[in-house]
């Protein structure tokens, strides 16, 4: 095995944030980081097309920026989300708690 | 960040440092033993996403300096060993919390991707054994 070096990319322009790669406990930090504060200003979509594999450390981002979303009459969305996404979400019953959109 | 690995008659064992930064590292050691072994890909994403989860319980919550992953291939189980553990009751405890709870949802997804998950306590030696039929 090789030494893992970041294995997940998140840039942001204007409210839209985009991830790609993998999030884990590791890269955890940064997509919190990115997302609080919340960026740019309305509506706040987080793009995971591009994410391969994603745990609960993921969710515990997602969860927490819906939260300062929520609370501030803002509204997170997390757009196109892939199949890992998707499942993990679906596992964990959230899919009627997140906003989730299809969309590009 | 590897201290030790090794395959032997369909099982392949793990030790690196307890940090987060090796998650990923086992993640692909074992996806790329199950796909060697013939594991198709729904088998190898459960089995990532349960490594995972029980490898950050290592980090975060365990003293070990160490985690050790065993990831075995039996006629009709995928097996997955991870060590330490927590407590023998941690799967007890291990409902899906309400939706705004940022954490505690790692062993409840473990238990919802695999077929079998049990707290092992080996003289002293505890660890999570999970196993995943093969359908």
């Amino acid at each position: 095995m090789t030494e893992a070096a970041s294995r997940m990319n998140v840039s942001i322009e204007g409210s839209s944030v985009t991830v790609d790669g993998d999030i884990d406990a590791h890269g955890c930090p940064e997509l919190i980081a990115a997302l609080d504060p919340l960026p740019g200003s309305g509506e706040v979509r987080v793009d995971l097309a591009g994410v391969g594999f994603m745990d609960s450390s993921g969710l515990r981002a997602l969860i927490g920026a819906h939260q300062r979303a929520e609370a501030t009459d803002r509204r997170l969305v997390i757009a196109q989300p892939s199949s890992a996404v998707q499942r993990l979400i679906e596992i964990s019953g959230l899919g009627d708690h997140l906003h989730i959109s299809d969309e590009s | 960040m590897d201290q030790s690995s090794g395959t032997s008659a369909g099982e392949h064992r793990i030790t690196v440092a307890s940090d987060t930064s090796v998650i990923a590292s086992l993640r692909e050691a074992v996806s790329g033993f199950a796909h060697a072994a013939g594991a198709d890909e729904s088998i190898v994403s459960d089995l990532e996403l349960a490594v995972s989860e029980l490898a950050t319980n290592v980090v975060q919550h365990a003293r070990s300096p160490e985690i050790t992953v065993v990831v075995r291939h039996e006629p009709d189980r995928w097996v997955l060993d991870v060590s330490d553990a927590p407590d023998t009751n941690a799967l007890d405890a291990a409902a899906l919390p309400e939706p705004d709870a940022l954490s505690g949802r790692g062993l409840f997804i473990v238990q919802a991707v695999m077929d079998d998950v049990e707290i092992v306590d080996d003289c002293g030696h505890r660890f999570v054994r999970c196993s995943r039929l093969v359908s």
